[in-house]
């Protein structure tokens, strides 16, 4: 009985309203006409996959007999329709039934009460905090630095054992096997490759810790909402919200975070985001920062390296509130909406996985643009001039690098450093950043002193000192992450050594500037900063904003760069900081 | 309220994501996702950031590759919301 009545039940029907349904039903007339197509389709269903010009349902009726007098019906009471309502019938048709589907949602769909806050809107409550959100931002930044500069430092002190203690030593012994021991290979080797790529290796565990902290950041969630808190910032300033996005993508890779403007809508703000980007600190810039600072700051690295990167984003938001005044004068800015995900814990794959691709790519980098580099500057500082010296056998003083990079010194002057070895630094690093520490770990290392070797250890004690030493830095590691913090368990005297390069970079420094040495590494690690990002960068410039605002870019950070390490350097001393 | 969709979308000076729509247009974003799916097919929107197997809607690589050749070096995969935006030709001038 129950059955019967469930079978009689009309069929739930959409009213489509009253001229569509006139139509609808002049078709199903036909349709229940139509033996075949009546066994075939339910009538009303047909009726309106006609009225839809559903083009499979036009084909599947041409084979079938006695449907021809449907379709040409059916094209009339389409093109009727279309005349009357005034628009195509499938769309007025969809517009029906998702007017249907919006009030039965309505209708049904309990939500769960907005009042009651889930974890994440918690936590959101202070971490995007009109007021607190930025100095929040300011912390988890200050504390990725700190991580960076002061925890990575017992792996940095062991790459640096390793790569000049045993893999230099096995190194030489190699070539001394292979009957190179006393020919100008052993020194590309050394003075080129090792130290060259070694010295920019040696900053691995360093980009670890940043790659580590971001990730755990990022996966966490927090990242979105940095973007969040800084929008209201940007827009206060007439800049876009969204402009921050490439931005934070600027602090991993200047490359990407230029492609990242294509999220901008408006080219202005794409051309304007587009020249901001580049003055966000790379991870390549910090192991410029991290060398200097443990070189002139020693107690204060972590500060160093923070200021660093707020200079940048200081400078970035100047720079774009000068230009969205002149420049770029626009229209007002709409809103930038996005959403926030809730807050997850990190997984440890997760974070693992982000940190080990990008140090893989940094690593990647060392052994291809860098060795080559590396490689092509220890020729040209084999190569001597004036006829001083032969071929590898020459002061470094004296070679092509030396004289191109002592032509152009003077330019460095007063800044505060206008030695050789940086300014030649600063034009290597136009290819890739990290180069300008390569370029410094191999001018300062050959004049290096060697060091006296008492008694060569065999490849066995070389593996157990390397295991040995790596042990003893995951335990300083430990116990220098109260450093966060302010507290120092690693005592004054296991504080680590400074090294035969940065003792000649101290000198250098000291000397270029009439002993204002820490003034004059300030204003390098500005110029570091602000000046041309490396050649890739200017690439995906010239691919995203054009020549002319590629040429804005080089020419503007350079001018700027030498201003701004100008004012710190002049003005430091006019300051009596010296 | 198809239409509505669409006028919303020609205001608009810049995409918009599902939920910014619902709260504009009031519409839930169950039922507002399917009328967003129909423009698609219709032509009439398009669907951003959503090409490609990589970075699901990765703020540095959306709208210029079908895989992020930069992913590696990217700390910062941004993961943005889909958005949608009027079709070429649709609104009649480009907003740039």
């Amino acid at each position: 009985m129950k059955n019967q009545a469930l079978l009689n039940k009309k069929p739930f029907e959409i009213n489509y309203g009253q001229e569509t349904e006139t139509e609808i039903n002049k078709l199903v007339k036909i349709i229940n006409q139509t033996p075949t197509l009546k066994s075939l389709y339910p009538p009303r269903w047909l009726a309106i996959k006609l009225l839809e010009s559903d083009e499979d349902i036009a084909q599947r009726l041409s084979a079938i007999p006695g449907s021809t007098e449907l379709y040409t019906e059916a094209q009339a009471s389409v093109e009727s329709l279309k005349k009357i309502l005034g628009d195509d019938v499938d769309i007025l048709m969809a517009d029906q039934r998702y007017r249907w589907i919006n009030s039965l949602v309505k209708e049904v769909v309990m939500k769960p009460d907005q009042s009651i806050l889930t974890n994440s809107d918690k936590i959101d409550k202070i971490v995007t905090n009109r007021f607190l959100g930025i100095p929040i931002f300011l912390i988890f930044m200050w504390i990725v630095f700190k991580l960076t500069a002061d925890v990575s430092a017992p792996y940095l002190d062991w790459v640096e054992g390793v790569i000049n203690g045993p893999i230099a030593r096995w190194t030489t012994s190699f070539l001394g096997w292979i009957g190179l021991g006393d020919t100008w290979v052993v020194s590309l080797f050394m003075d080129g490759i090792i130290a060259g790529v070694g010295g920019v290796l040696v900053f691995v565990p360093v980009l670890m810790f940043l790659y580590i902290a971001l990730a755990v950041l990022e996966d966490s969630g927090y990242m979105a909402r940095a973007a969040f808190v800084m929008d209201r910032l940007m827009h206060a300033l007439g800049l876009h919200g969204k402009s921050f996005l490439p931005m934070l993508v600027g602090f991993g890779c200047t490359v990407p975070a230029i492609y990242a403007t294509r999220t901008l809508e408006n080219k202005n703000d794409r051309i304007l985001t587009g020249l901001l980007v580049p003055f966000m600190s790379c991870g390549a810039r910090l192991p410029v920062y991290v060398l200097f600072a443990s070189i002139f700051f020693p107690k204060n690295s972590g500060k160093v390296i923070f200021s660093m990167y707020l200079l940048g984003i200081v400078v970035a938001i100047l720079l774009g509130v000068i230009f969205k005044r002149t420049l770029f004068k626009g229209k007002e800015q709409s809103a930038f909406v996005m959403e926030l995900p809730p807050y997850r814990i990190p997984t440890l794959k997760g974070v693992w996985r982000h940190t080990w691709e990008r140090t893989g790519a940094f690593v990647k980098k060392a052994w291809t643009i860098i060795m080559a580099t590396s490689v092509i500057l220890w020729f040209l500082m084999s190569i001597p001039t004036g006829g001083q010296g032969s071929f590898a056998n020459t002061e470094i003083g004296n070679s092509v690098f030396a004289s191109v990079s002592k032509a152009i010194a003077p330019a460095f002057k007063p800044l505060g450093f206008n030695s050789w070895e940086a300014s030649g630094a600063l034009v290597t690093g136009f290819v890739a950043k990290e180069v300008v520490i390569s370029t410094m770990s191999q001018a300062y290392a050959a004049g290096e002193p060697d060091e006296e070797v008492e008694e060569t250890p065999t490849f066995l004690e070389d593996l157990g000192e390397i295991v040995k030493s790596f042990a003893e830095s995951t335990l300083d590691t430990i116990k220098s992450l109260p450093l966060i913090v302010g507290v120092n368990l690693l005592g004054e005297e296991e504080e680590a050594e400074p090294t035969a390069l940065m003792d000649a970079i101290k000198e250098s420094f000291e000397e270029s500037s009439n002993g204002n040495g820490w003034l004059a590494a300030l204003s390098y690690m500005v110029f570091v900063l602000i000046y041309t990002p490396c050649m890739v960068a200017i690439a995906a410039e010239w691919h995203e904003l054009g020549a002319k605002w590629t040429w804005v870019s080089i020419f503007g950070q350079l001018f700027l760069a030498w201003l701004l390490s100008f004012i710190v350097f002049q003005g430091g001393i006019l300051l009596g900081l010296g | 309220m198809l239409a509505l969709v669409l006028q919303e979308l020609q205001k608009s000076k810049e995409p918009l994501s599902v939920a910014a729509l619902s709260k504009k247009l009031n519409i839930d974003q169950s039922a507002l996702e399917g009328m967003l799916d129909h423009w698609v097919r219709k032509k009439r929107l398009i669907e951003n950031n959503a090409q490609g197997e990589m970075p699901a809607n990765c703020a540095a690589c959306s709208g210029h590759a079908r895989s992020c050749h930069c992913s590696a070096q990217c700390p910062f995969i941004a993961r943005m919301p889909k958005t949608y935006s009027i079709a070429a030709g649709e609104r009649g001038t480009d907003n740039d």
